[in-house]
């Protein structure tokens, strides 16, 4: 039970820490904003408060030393400075690796936690000399009675919420601690000792808490619990009080004690306040009315902002189970594929079309099912402002990151899978790119240089670019290292684009010093590798002095592809069909007239292209025309020789598992047909590769 | 585990007492046997006192049981009450919780035996 409700502090925390991260990053740029500096109060708090609830302890205790130097900051008694910002930074990191570590593993770095912590106190105690030290004539806020406010809080958990380890007395006690507050346990609901399940909770409360702190500083003390309870925030307008809403009979209605009907049941036995004005001639019946019609109005505009504040529609899911999900659908798109095929083979109509029924369904099944794992793409380049902010104080430049397309979705999977190759792209652009502050002054550019990422949907694929404005590559330079190295000849006449793609080479790297980031040699060809992995493709484009920008083309999803089925003998092959540009045929005629080179004439341009029977080495004889399909990637374009092309098809993919993973067999998958026979997937850079074709020219 | 000592107790004029002492801290995940333990001790006694004077931690579970308890002991004509709950930290907690009372519960056979009156903590 524990280790449930651990688990779920631990993925909670982690997406604090997170915005935590943002948080402080964007008080280092606006460091008087008193939004982000309550932000960056409310996550230390709620780390405090929750960590000591589930247990974790040396987070609480470590963080309690940072949140009380948070809330000198936001009563405006110390001020934001760099100093500060690294700290926190550091703390976050620190209270990360806290997260991480196991229930009954030793602490590894618990002496710089120690040291941060004197660092901290540093700042609070009256001998203070690293921070600079505010006037306090402002009042801090939590003392200004004028910004007090009340609210009505109602908690209602659900009937399991003890299951995962929940300590609702913690919860109650942060809540308490934010200001006054009162609360009321309702019990109506339990059961005598013989009867009860004492794991479940049948008790339910009401809160009224006087405080400074706003509705999100609450809704924070929540945070662990709000998907186990249902939850209602009000504030009371204590400032402007509306006698008609503090009635006795409609704050038992609000609080669900009495219903209306009660009300008006027991009101309809008395005369109504209005006739008794009347009656005692103090107003006149259309006062009344009049009255009463503005009492409906204030009620149904309470009522609107009360739909609006309850609606909620997003649900927390753990990943593993969409992974689930997916599985599935890949098993019914093959049903599927099994039941269309049959369905064409007996050629019964309303088999037909059942068939055709379900394959719409599974459509709509499988592109609903891979949108719910689709995830926005800036929650990864959000998480680059701080590499760029570390890497540019150690580098001593200045870098700013930009980014543009955040909002671009790709899998989960797929997104996961490029935070490595993107952090060597961006370390690398710094690194060798980006000129120290004098050089870029020298070259009339600005003194603080700039990468951008910027991503955007292309077709079924995703467009990432990493843009940088610093020295660019030098074309001679790259040349001349290819020769030293043995890449390419001294008399191999090659473009500059084709100069450039020589830095995806193993071993290759032009840095004259091996530094800590980058320069040795092993970045570009593994990051090259990681987005092949991904079915992807890696460009890229420079100008002297001007700067570099690499282009990944990542496809959507990695778990259905749309491909194109082939035939060769009795075997079946598939092509991811994003590579596929067209098909052509390849006469005997045409295979002799080219004297044994793999050469196809299409429109007058030759292409290269595989004979696939032969790669895999497939006997039996060749038909009199086979079929040639032109692939292209970034620019290159190879035909595979097959026998037949039999159509589109919609593909799963499964991998071959461990026993090929080092096997150089130029499939990167397999998958099932409808008839239950397996065709392998072709790796097609892979294959460029093997037949001595680069993939990027 | 829970640690707990159990005693009989003469009390005049009403008879016998079972007297149940916790000690230490009270988990969710002792709640289940105290559940038990309550249910045995009313096979015993009609009459049961839970004494809290040396309860460290109750964890919310224990609050919400004792109030189970004293419902069954007056649905089955039996008798509950809670000893010590002055102890500083039992009774923070009970006050944190919101399980206070200045009224009993309306539906209760004998709202004046509420554990949680204020009156009645203050008389033990």
């Amino acid at each position: 039970m524990q280790e449930l409700s651990q688990q779920a502090f631990r993925e909670e925390a982690d997406e604090l820490l997170r915005e935590l991260e943002d948080s402080l990053l964007e008080l280092e740029e606006q460091p008087e904003n008193m939004d982000v500096i309550g932000k960056v109060f409310r996550a230390m708090h709620t780390l405090k408060g929750s960590g000591a609830m589930f247990g974790f302890t040396e987070i609480a205790t470590f963080t309690h030393e940072v949140e009380t130097v948070f809330d000198l900051v936001r009563n405006n008694e110390l001020a934001v400075t760099k100093h500060l910002v690294d700290l926190s930074l550091q703390a976050r990191d620190y209270i990360t690796l806290l997260l991480n570590l196991e229930n009954d593993q030793k602490n590894p770095e618990q002496a710089t936690g120690e040291a941060l912590i004197e660092q901290f106190k540093k700042m609070y105690t009256p001998n203070a000399t690293a921070t600079v030290i505010k006037s306090t004539n402002t009042p801090p806020p939590s003392t200004n009675i004028g910004q007090l406010k009340t609210y009505r809080i109602q908690f209602k958990p659900h009937l399991d919420i003890l299951h995962n380890g929940t300590n609702i007395a913690s919860v109650l006690n942060e809540l308490s601690s934010l200001g006054t507050c009162h609360t009321v346990a309702h019990r109506a609901n339990l059961l005598p000792l013989d009867q009860v399940e004492p794991e479940n909770c049948y008790v339910c409360w009401d809160s009224i808490l006087t405080t400074s702190a706003d509705d999100d500083a609450i809704r924070d003390v929540f945070i662990f619990v709000e998907d186990n309870c249902d939850l209602s925030i009000t504030q009371l307008d204590t400032n402007n009080p509306d006698k008609d809403q503090h009635r006795l009979g409609n704050i038992l209605i609000e609080r669900g004690e009495v219903t209306q009907q009660d009300i008006d049941d027991v009101l309809a036995k008395s005369k109504k306040i209005g006739e008794l004005l009347v009656d005692a001639n103090l107003i006149n019946p259309d006062q009344v009315e009049s009255a009463l019609a503005e009492q409906q109005e204030v009620r149904k505009l309470k009522e609107k902002k009360h739909t609006k504040s309850n609606s909620s529609n997003s649900l927390r899911v753990p990943a593993e189970r969409l992974d689930e999900l997916v599985n599935l659908v890949g098993e019914m798109v093959t049903v599927q594929s099994r039941l269309s095929q049959t369905a064409k083979q007996y050629r019964i109509p309303e088999l037909q079309g059942i068939a055709e029924e379900v394959e719409r369904l599974t459509e709509e099944l499988r592109d609903n099912t891979l949108n719910i794992r689709m995830v926005q793409i800036g929650t990864t380049f959000s998480k680059f402002k701080r590499l760029v902010r570390d890497i540019s104080d150690n580098l001593n430049k200045q870098v700013e990151l930009l980014t543009v397309g955040a909002e671009t979705e790709l899998d989960k999977t797929v997104i996961d899978q490029l935070n490595d190759p993107l952090i060597h792209i961006i370390r690398n652009s710094m690194d060798h790119g980006i000129e120290m502050p004098k050089q870029r002054l020298a070259a009339g550019k600005p003194e603080r240089g700039s990468v951008t990422l910027r991503a955007e949907q292309s077709g079924d694929s995703v467009l990432i670019e990493i843009q940088d404005d610093g020295k660019g590559l030098d074309a001679k330079v790259i040349r001349e290292k290819a020769i030293n190295k043995g890449l390419i000849t001294k008399d191999e006449d090659l473009s500059d684009q084709e100069i450039f793609a020589l830095i995806f080479a193993p071993g290759f790297s032009t840095a004259q010093q091996v530094t800590g980031l980058s320069g040795r040699g092993v970045g570009m060809d593994v990051v090259k590798r990681a987005i092949e992995a991904l079915s992807g493709s890696i460009a890229l484009d420079s100008q002297l002095g001007k700067g570099t920008t690499v282009q990944l083309r990542i496809p959507l999803t990695l778990a259905i592809i749309e491909s194109l089925l082939v035939e060769i003998g009795e075997g079946h092959f598939v092509l991811p069909l994003s590579n596929v540009e067209e098909c052509i045929e390849l006469t005997g005629q045409a295979v002799q007239e080219a004297r044994g080179g793999h050469l196809v004439h299409v429109r007058g341009e030759l292409i290269p292209y595989i004979p696939l029977r032969q790669t895999f080495s497939i006997a039996g004889n060749l038909p009199e025309i086979q079929q040639v399909v032109i692939t292209n990637i970034n620019g290159q374009r190879l035909g595979f020789v097959v026998d037949s092309v039999i159509g589109e098809h919609q593909t799963v993919i499964k991998s071959l598992g461990p026993v090929y993973r080092d096997e150089p067999i130029s499939v990167s998958g397999a998958t099932i047909l409808g008839d239950g026979n397996v065709a392998l997937i072709l790796d097609i850079p892979q294959l460029m590769q093997q037949q001595q074709y680069p993939a990027i020219a | 585990m829970v640690n707990y000592k159990e005693r009989v107790e003469e009390s005049e004029p009403d008879g016998k007492n079972l007297i149940i002492t916790f000690c230490g801290e009270i988990k969710i995940d002792d709640i289940k046997q105290i559940k038990d333990l309550l249910l045995e001790s009313f096979k015993i006694q009609d009459r049961v006192v839970l004494d809290v004077a040396d309860v460290t931690v109750g964890d919310f579970s224990f609050y919400q049981i004792l109030c189970s308890t004293n419902k069954y002991a007056q649905t089955n004509n039996k008798r509950f009450e809670l000893r010590n709950h002055l102890n500083p930290v039992f009774y923070e907690q009970t006050k944190t919780l919101g399980f206070i009372r200045q009224q009993g519960c309306a539906e209760a056979k004998n709202p004046t035996r509420c554990v949680w009156l204020d009156q009645n903590i203050l008389q033990t």
